[in-house]
């Protein structure tokens, strides 16, 4: 009886439309083309800021890996105006440095330990007077000072974004702190903070159980686009990385034309807007930088990597390129990926409840700028077989080209499309973060109009999604498994 | 201003030809600093002034509703979005008796949320929620149980009806059963594949002797489970002798209340486990390592604290703060991080329950070569800090960071209802949070120099290292962990408390 009670009010709802969701943002580009996005949200009298530079590790290439996530870090070390006592003085300390490591890394290089050790002692006693004349992390603690909380900085393959949530009367310390680390940094005591991101990738990546795993997998899937360059930075790289070479990126990157400020919270556009004005409307719109040209090639064969380790969770990971965002096919995709995902989807059905092969699944359609890419993971249960998991997924995936979904499938996806939304419109750190992201792709809008996008998908489109894109021919697997057992020795006669 | 390079450059010559050179005289001139300093901006931050920022903690009376039953609820009507987010909190301890029952009691606690309920199976409750876009969590805790749920407000009464039905009526599917057994038993095979998560196992072994609330599940243990052995282990469990609600999102207020009165009178009577005795610290200092073959050393050290509330807590979250939970400016990640190039984290703690005592201590990571020098690097700041105490900036930096953080607890509507449902069910007056600036600027410098002594004691520190142990213990850097404490070996297989 209960059953059918359930059952009877889900059908009721199922018919039900969610109401429309939009979210006011004011939205103004400078002179200079800076991007300024401005949500209002009096919950707490604290507004989140946040400023997006639109370089990550797209930027780089073999050779200089991490030096945009090293620029991160940099940028908390201090300007021309902020975290020195004396700015003449410390461009000298500067030039020597650089030129004191422009003797030891040739000699490093060559293998010339011994000569190279005897500049280093000249270069670290020069960094222990340069320190003398530092006004420490005084970027970090100005915002503590002032209140700040949530403040740290994040780089991704697209986007470097530093942030802090301020008390809604200190913006203005905000806007001369940010509009003078567009301008003026210095990129001092960086060889110290150069090991200091050699430890963030030995605990982030090298010593995770799937670190390598995932690194290996994405430089495999990506053939020539750099997203198969690692954030953090090949670990010859990270060692290899010069100030020079962070303050040419800052340089190139660093600019209004090249940048994305958001703020969420108490905060009102008519209020804030001529203090943005003053701070960063006088701030020179940078070069053009040259466009990405190069563009993943179409894949021609299969690839496929197997790592194995014991202890690792076994897992084994499935890969498909998909247009870059704004296509149109991404949201038949996003369906696809809300059909096959969660429990009442269908490879955690198929995989864990019925075949009994695996512990979780998920599948994830992930837009991005340039290309995107379609992925579904499995973790298996201890001992089962990878290559029957993964003709089973791909016996899932047949059956998406082959039948339509159904309704029921369909209406689930538009429903959870917006909750999603819904849920992620209440903390104003999130809510920031988002909108920079859409910006960043395009236009901040698609954030919101994504629901209404989602349900004008059509049954038969997913099936053309499918067909199109799931091709054996175009995937990328990856298996982390457990050593394989040592043969067994046969006994002497 | 190219100029000015010259002769800096020229210095620079001098100096690469000389093993010794005496320290560069620089000088700045006035041109180059007005220069800085143009323009209609403020030439520095420094010179931006601001009107003090006075923050008034929502009132927790103007949320807080009292129910039958004696039950409470904090209610956070907020109409901008569809949402209603919903906690129902029971203040009931739920910890094994014996050893053997942390693997029944780790499944069921998973398995009233999966095993479905007697009107609805495990795969149709899946299926409803996710249709609905709905969450449904609930687990039982050593101190507290909990259910949490959030749904569109339009699918408020088919949800809650939902939550109802599966956490009083609970089915513990046989098949669900198995499947959650299989999860259980590949976590706990896998327990310690990440550092972090052996380094939490070894300090907690090393820090506490054998407790209930510690217990440690084995593999054979969990594959022996039956659905049988959970029914009995279920009675009276979330029990409503004592329920704090904390719910918010798109509804009326009147109406809510209404509903959760009606919802309080039809949950069943029963008494409530009341909780185990505090877990005892075993106080035996010195350096612990466990192996595991990775290129840093993961470190964590500690010493007993107190339980809250205690007249110590705000001195020691501030000489904390000071010495390293402050970020950048504190003394520890700007010794060993930012001079030392050492870790990337590296982090101070002062943990404290209302339940039972915390710990306080430092955490981090470094390279193996570096482990024994990054360890004496602590405590010497340790040492400094304590004896020199901290200078009238860090104190006043460090306060008014703790105090204006205080805005951050109650940026969502949900945050509100939570942080005082939570505080009401620790115990602390409605105040508190009123309160709480007034605690944390009354700490002086004496105050953090005296609890550093007390509760940051190098030689009173347990440590435990997990890395390559043979490494580990060879002299690098010019430091052995042996002249640091006495060194232990605990077997990486042995990492259970029983």
């Amino acid at each position: 009886m209960g059953k059918w009670l359930f059952s009877f009010l889900l059908l009721k709802l199922w018919i039900s439309q969610a109401a429309a969701l939009d979210i006011k943002v004011h939205h103004e580009v400078l002179e200079n083309g800076l991007q300024v996005l401005i949500h209002h949200n009096p919950q707490a009298p604290v507004v989140a800021c946040r400023i997006f530079y639109v370089t990550g590790s797209v930027h780089e290439k073999p050779g200089n890996s991490g030096l945009t996530h090293m620029v991160e870090h940099m940028l908390f070390k201090g300007t021309r105006k902020v975290g020195i006592k004396d700015s003449v003085a410390d461009v000298i300390y500067l030039r020597m440095q650089d030129s004191l490591q422009g003797l030891i890394r040739p000699l490093l290089l060559r293998g010339d330990t011994a000569g190279a050790a005897k500049w280093q002692a000249e270069h670290d006693s020069l960094v222990r007077l340069h320190r003398e004349i530092f006004i420490k992390d005084e970027l970090w603690e100005s915002y503590q000072q002032a209140g700040g909380t949530d403040l740290n900085a994040f780089t991704t393959d697209l986007m470097t974004a530093y942030f802090v949530t301020l008390p809604r009367n200190r913006m203005e310390l905000f806007l001369w702190l940010e509009s003078d680390r567009m301008q003026n940094a210095v990129f001092r005591d960086f060889y110290a903070e150069r090991d200091v991101v050699r430890e963030e990738r030995r605990t982030r990546t090298d010593d995770t159980p799937t670190g390598r795993y995932r690194e290996t997998l994405r430089a495999t899937f990506y053939e020539a686009f750099p997203y198969r360059i690692p954030t953090i930075g090949w670990p010859s790289d990270i060692m290899n990385l010069t100030r020079e070479m962070a303050q040419d990126h800052y340089r190139r990157y660093y600019k209004p034309n090249n940048a994305i400020l958001v703020f969420v919270g108490d905060v009102h556009a008519q209020d804030l807007m001529p203090q943005v004005r003053r701070y960063f409307g006088a701030i020179p719109r940078g070069e053009d930088f040259p466009p990405i040209t190069l563009r993943e090639p179409e894949q021609v064969a299969e690839k496929r990597i197997i790592q194995r380790r014991n202890d690792a969770q076994p897992q084994l990971d499935i890969l498909f390129h998909t247009p870059a965002v704004g296509h149109m096919d991404l949201y038949a995709l996003d369906i696809v990926e809300g059909v096959l995902s969660g429990r009442s989807g269908r490879l955690h059905r198929r995989l864990v409840q019925d075949e009994k092969l695996a512990v979780s699944v998920s599948a994830s359609n992930t837009p991005n700028k340039y290309i995107s890419s379609f992925s579904i993971n499995v973790r298996l249960r201890q001992g089962a077989d990878p290559a029957r998991v993964e003709s089973l997924v791909w016996e899932e995936l047949e059956k998406l080209m082959n039948t339509q979904v159904n309704e029921r499938e369909l209406q689930k996806v538009r429903n959870q499309t917006y909750g999603t939304l819904v849920r992620s419109l209440t903390g104003i750190e999130h809510v920031a973060t988002m909108l920079a992201w859409y910006q960043m792709f395009g236009d901040w809008k698609m954030l919101t109009q994504w629901p209404e996008r989602i349900n004008a998908v059509e049954a038969a489109q997913i099936q053309d999604v499918a067909k199109r894109y799931f091709l054996r021919r175009r995937s990328t697997t990856g298996m982390l498994l457990p050593e394989l057992a040592p043969a067994p020795v046969p006994e002497k006669k | 201003m190219r100029n000015t390079y010259y002769a800096p450059l020229a210095l620079l010559f001098i100096l690469a030809a000389c093993a010794t050179p005496p320290p560069p005289v620089v000088q700045s001139t006035t041109a180059e600093k007005q220069e800085l300093s143009k323009g209609d901006l403020p030439a520095t931050h420094r010179n931006l002034k601001f009107p003090e920022f006075i923050y008034s903690p929502p009132d927790p009376e103007t949320y807080r509703v009292e129910l039958r039953q004696g039950a409470v609820a904090y209610l956070v009507p907020d109409s901008r979005l569809p949402l209603v987010q919903f906690a129902m909190y029971f203040q009931e301890s739920s910890f094994p008796v014996r050893p053997e029952e942390k693997a029944a009691l780790s499944l069921l606690s998973t398995m009233y949320r999966r095993g479905g309920s007697l009107q609805i199976t495990p795969t149709a409750l899946e299926d409803s929620l996710e249709f609905l876009a709905a969450s449904l969590v609930g687990g039982l805790g050593d101190f507290r149980s909990h259910i949490t749920f959030n749904s569109l407000s339009r699918d408020l009464p088919t949800v809650l009806g939902l939550m109802e039905n599966v956490f009083l009526q609970p089915a513990f599917d046989s098949a669900m059963v198995e499947l959650q057994k299989v999860a259980l038993r590949q976590s706990l095979l896998h327990k310690h594949d990440r550092p972090a998560d052996m380094l939490a196992d070894l300090f907690q072994m090393v820090s506490y002797n054998p407790h209930p609330l510690l217990y440690t599940s084995r593999i054979p243990e969990v594959e022996g489970l039956r659905r049988s052995h959970l029914i009995p282990l279920a009675q009276g469990r979330f029990s409503p002798d004592r329920v704090v609600f904390a719910v918010s999102g798109d509804f009326d207020r009147d109406y809510m209340a209404a509903v959760l009165d009606a919802l309080i009178m039809r949950w069943p009577k029963v008494q409530a486990r009341s909780a185990p005795p505090p877990p005892q610290f075993r106080n035996k200092p010195g350096i612990y390592l466990s192996h595991k073959p990775i290129s840093q050393a993961h470190i964590r050290m500690g010493q007993p604290f107190v339980q809250r509330p205690h007249p110590d807590y705000y001195a020691t979250a501030v000489a904390s703060y000071i010495l390293g939970g402050g970020g950048f400016t504190s003394r520890l990640t700007s010794r060993v991080r930012s001079d030392e190039g050492l870790a990337y984290s590296v982090f101070s703690f002062a943990q404290s329950s209302y339940d039972f005592p915390g710990m306080t201590g430092v955490a981090l990571q470094t390279k193996v070569s570096s482990a024994a020098r990054a360890v004496s690097i602590v405590f010497e700041e340790i040492r400094n800090l304590a004896s020199r105490g901290p200078t009238p900036e860090e104190m006043q930096g460090a306060i008014k960071s703790i105090v204006e953080s205080l805005p951050g607890m109650f940026d969502t509507p949900h945050a509100v209802a939570d942080a005082f449902a939570q505080s009401e069910l620790w115990g602390r007056e409605l105040d508190h949070f009123r309160k709480f600036p007034q605690h944390v600027r009354a700490v002086t410098a004496q105050d953090v120099q005296r609890v550093l002594e007390l509760y940051f004691r190098p030689e009173a520190m347990t440590i435990a290292i997990v890395g390559p142990v043979e490494e580990l213990q060879k002299k690098s850097e010019g430091v052995e962990l042996s002249a640091l404490g006495p060194i232990h070996i605990i077997p990486a297989d042995s990492l259970e408390i029983r």
